[in-house]
């Protein structure tokens, strides 16, 4: 597995920042873990690095499955270091430890400011999409309606629980879609409860029993989608 | 958030951003469309220097699976 470097050439002299990050085995044990990341933190002060910060990001969800594993035990460890070539030792022991799934070795800019994975990761409200598209069509609208119907579905599949809850959430905004552009351009990219709430707010339902069908999701507690 | 064809400014020159980090999912996934691609730069309207660095981090977050190469 490659990993990238910048500035190969950098100055053997001053002390150049990395940063480390590791993907290790979901189901190891703490005891596991802990006992791996000793050994890791033992490369890099074997290659004369100096730990200056570490983060755990615990157990996340991967985008895709690596070596058959959807989860992964996600550490940074942040160092500094003077000689790079030593960098090329660390990487090959990293490639042969079989807990770890996947690492990446960064050049990280002289005035990094680290920051907390919460301040990373993506929230409800944030955007999604570069959408560019100034008006679409109430065909478009209805197609792509659909088609993130379907992919809700694909979602479900995985998540069996939350399948009858989504579906009953997709049929009430199909059938609104075409009253409001706006909302439906930003269709993928904001969470379906949040449109649902606004436009309660903006205009009375017409039809009494998509009202009630609301009205029973929105006060479900259950309900905890993810896209 | 009106940007589009012919409203082009530079977030990250608006921010002066001298890195992107391929950690901060949150800045990344926008620039990203509903499959996972890295969107132009004459969609996004990012320069060229910014276009880069966001490519490099976009891939580097693919790498680390933090986000999908497709959907």
């Amino acid at each position: 597995m490659p990993s990238t470097k910048e500035n190969e050439a950098a100055t053997a002299e001053e002390q150049v920042k990395y940063e480390l990050m590791l993907i290790l085995k979901p189901d190891l044990s703490q005891d596991d873990i802990d006992k791996q990341l000793k050994e890791i933190k033992g490369l890099i002060k074997d290659a004369t690095g100096e730990i200056y910060h570490e983060d755990l990001w615990d157990v996340r969800d991967l985008a895709f499955t690596i070596k058959k594993y959807d989860k992964g035990y996600y550490v940074i460890y942040y160092f500094t270091l003077s000689d790079s070539q030593k960098i090329a030792e660390m990487e090959e022991e990293l490639l042969l430890n079989n807990v770890v799934l996947r690492h990446l070795i960064v050049k990280s800019p002289k005035h990094y400011e680290m920051k907390k994975l919460s301040e990373l990761e993506l929230k409800e409200g944030d955007r999604r999409t570069h959408r560019v598209e100034k008006e679409a069509s109430p065909k478009k609208q209805s197609s792509s309606s659909k088609t993130s119907s379907k992919k809700a579905k694909k979602e479900t599949d995985s998540k069996p629980e939350k399948k009858p809850e989504k579906k009953s959430e997709e049929k009430p905004q199909e059938k609104e879609k075409p009253a409001k552009k706006e909302e439906a351009k930003k269709e993928e990219t904001v969470k379906e409860e949040k449109k649902e709430e606004k436009k309660d707010k903006e205009k009375a339902m017409d039809i009494s029993d998509l009202d009630s069908e609301l009205e029973s999701i929105l006060d479900d507690p259950d309900i905890n989608i993810k896209i | 958030m009106a940007r589009n064809k012919y409203n082009k400014t530079c977030e990250f020159c608006d921010a002066k951003a001298d890195y992107i980090d391929y950690k901060n999912i949150k800045t990344l996934v926008p620039f990203t469309t509903k499959y996972s691609k890295i969107v132009p730069k004459y969609y996004s309207g990012v320069c060229l220097r910014h276009q880069k660095m966001l490519a490099r981090a976009i891939k580097r977050a693919r790498f680390m699976a933090l986000i999908s190469f497709v959907r």
